[in-house]
């Protein structure tokens, strides 16, 4: 270890995934993720569940992200945890383990931004194989279970959101529409999977009109539903026998909206660069069109590794050490904050 | 050379959040929160406070103890989840201690002395008609498992008790009328705070009963069960 070396824990455990990661001068040298299978039982998330989970897989998570790093405690530079948004009882988990490590270790402390977070994935470095970073300023979408931004990215530090969603996510759309089609839980990856066999055009459902750099999905899932119940009645089986296509027609939609939106705002902003970030990056098509915006309009693209796309504890390192480097530190009465909003990450809608 | 262990004690399944550093049965030191839940802000801070007012750092402790509940599932998390961080950190043994056993210390500290036949019955609101409850006998010792009992559905005891009942904790106030066949006496006030664990602390940590550190979880009282 070198004197100079920054050396991060990162702790996330906003929602269902409880992960750690070690960071060296933003290089990642561990990223552990203890994802939850029990809530496959309920179809979704269930927040009690949860926070008890957290509470169990905390300690092994951290222990194992140290022990692969190779890292000692005491060599650690700060504790990075994500304060929020997320659900309270998870949240809490994490935020209170954080605390009491930094106290205990005697060192400082850096509250993360999840969403900010999601965007700085994208400085998330693997040892032996350095990427192209994104240039400042550029624009990131970020589409994940529970959110849809597109976010205009002057420094690490300094964000706006200038367009998100007005009622689901994205990644939320996904998956609702895959549990009206009685695909199982998460849906998201599984109506992925069903789309690339299927045919696009089968069905045209409409896009929402919305102002500005604004999304909505909600109208979407209502017409997948009436769609459904309306060819069942006519001819039972309608759903099962065209499932490919419909999911291919589904997905189309929720691509394209994205993909529209984040034309218009490269339009508006003219970056250089753009970003895609979240869980939902991780889908096929969205990634193949994101790849064609880019090159249609020459501009640089860029989407992280998987593990840096879902949520995962070397984002928050990575914020973190930002922070850190600009030396902006917690005290002890940091809490956890499931709406949390920070000065530096706003919404300016233009 | 001191030989008697320094134990953090730390309070949070109630909505009062407390902590105490105690060495031995001798309680060195002990804060209260005057706010009540507004554990996830306070608690850091009452244990580096504590601590260095009374010129201790985390490397001088022997072991750190929690109270496991029932109680508030999110003071439990809050608790159990900085209990961990500590213990980790700094590499010190946890003793998850029953919430019941504090109470009971407590209890027994302000009662003393309780005749052989009487009976102590820590009750921990559960909500609605509920709670969580077990019988000690007049030494503090416990008598059978946990019990989640509901007001006007079955009786605690197999066989009629021959001494007087004493209910207590956030729950024996709403229970009384269920206990009017009884010679009973209802104590509210005895709440728990974080020096009562030091005797049930004292004991786990002479036998070096320590609690797993990665797979101890609070006694949440019941199994989460889907559409509550």
């Amino acid at each position: 270890m070198n004197r100079t070396d920054i050396i991060i824990l990162g702790i996330e455990s906003s929602c269902d995934d409880t992960s750690a990661s070690v960071i060296r001068n933003g290089e990642v040298l561990s990223n552990v993720v203890a994802g939850q299978e029990i809530h496959r039982l309920y179809g979704g998330v269930v927040p009690e569940l949860a926070s008890r989970a957290h509470e169990s897989n905390i300690v092994p998570v951290v222990e194992t992200a140290l022990r692969n790093a190779n890292v000692a405690k005491s060599e650690l530079s700060a504790i990075a945890f994500t304060k929020g948004p997320g659900l309270p009882g998870s949240l809490m988990v994490g935020v209170s383990f954080a605390k009491a490590m930094s106290m205990a270790l005697q060192i400082p402390l850096v509250e993360v931004h999840h969403m900010q977070a999601h965007v700085l994935a994208h400085f998330a470095q693997v040892p032996n194989n350095p990427k192209p970073l994104p240039e400042f300023p550029f624009l990131c979408l970020t589409v994940s279970g529970g959110h849809t931004q597109l976010v205009w990215v002057t420094s690490p530090m300094k964000m706006e959101i200038v367009g998100e969603t007005l009622d689901d996510a994205a990644g939320e759309a996904f998956d609702k529409i895959a549990k009206i089609l009685g695909l199982p839980y998460p849906g998201g990856p599984e109506l992925d999977k069903l789309a690339r066999e299927g045919n696009p055009a089968f069905i045209r459902f409409p896009h929402p009109r919305i102002d500005k750099l604004d999304f909505s999905f909600s109208g979407l899932k209502t017409s997948v539903l009436y769609h459904l119940r309306d060819k069942e009645k006519e001819e039972p089986g309608y759903t099962q026998k065209n499932l490919k296509d419909i999911c291919a027609s589904v997905q189309h939609t929720i691509t394209d909206i994205l993909i529209d939106k984040l034309n218009l705002a490269v339009k508006k902003f003219k970056p250089r660069d753009i970003a895609l970030a979240g869980g939902v990056s991780a889908n096929s098509e969205l990634r193949k069109k994101f790849g064609e915006l880019a090159q249609k309009r020459g501009l640089h693209a860029h989407i992280p590794a998987f593990e840096f796309c879902t949520d995962n504890a070397a984002m928050i390192a990575i914020a973190g050490m930002f922070k850190f480097q600009e030396g902006i530190f917690s005290d002890l009465s940091a809490a956890a904050d499931p709406r949390y909003q920070d000065s530096q990450f706003v919404t300016h809608k233009p | 050379m001191e030989t008697l262990p320094l134990i953090l004690c730390i309070e949070t399944s109630s909505p009062v959040c407390s902590v105490a550093l105690c060495r031995g049965k001798k309680v060195l030191s002990e804060d209260v929160s005057a706010e009540s839940n507004s554990h996830s802000s306070v608690l850091a801070s009452m244990i580096q406070n504590i601590l260095q007012k009374n010129h201790f750092s985390f490397s001088h402790l022997d072991a750190v103890a929690v109270s496991a509940g029932p109680g508030s599932y999110t003071g439990l998390r809050i608790g159990m989840a900085t209990a961990k961080g500590i213990c980790y950190a700094a590499e010190k043994p946890l003793l998850s201690i029953s919430t019941f056993e504090g109470m009971v210390q407590s209890f027994l500290a302000k009662n003393n002395p309780v005749n052989p036949t009487d009976m102590l019955i820590p009750m921990i609101d559960a909500r609605r008609m509920e709670v969580f409850t077990r019988l000690y006998n007049f030494q503090g010792e416990a008598i059978g498992n946990q019990l989640n009992f509901i007001a006007g559905e079955g009786s605690l005891f197999i066989e009629k008790p021959k001494g007087k009942l004493y209910l207590f904790g956030s729950g024996a106030e709403k229970m009384m009328p269920s206990f009017t066949a009884y010679d009973c006496i209802c104590d509210p006030d005895t709440h728990i705070t974080a020096s009562a664990l030091r005797i049930p602390a004292l004991k786990k940590w002479e036998k070096s009963e320590y609690n797993n550190l990665a797979y101890t979880l609070p006694n949440y009282g019941k199994d989460w069960q889907p559409g509550k």
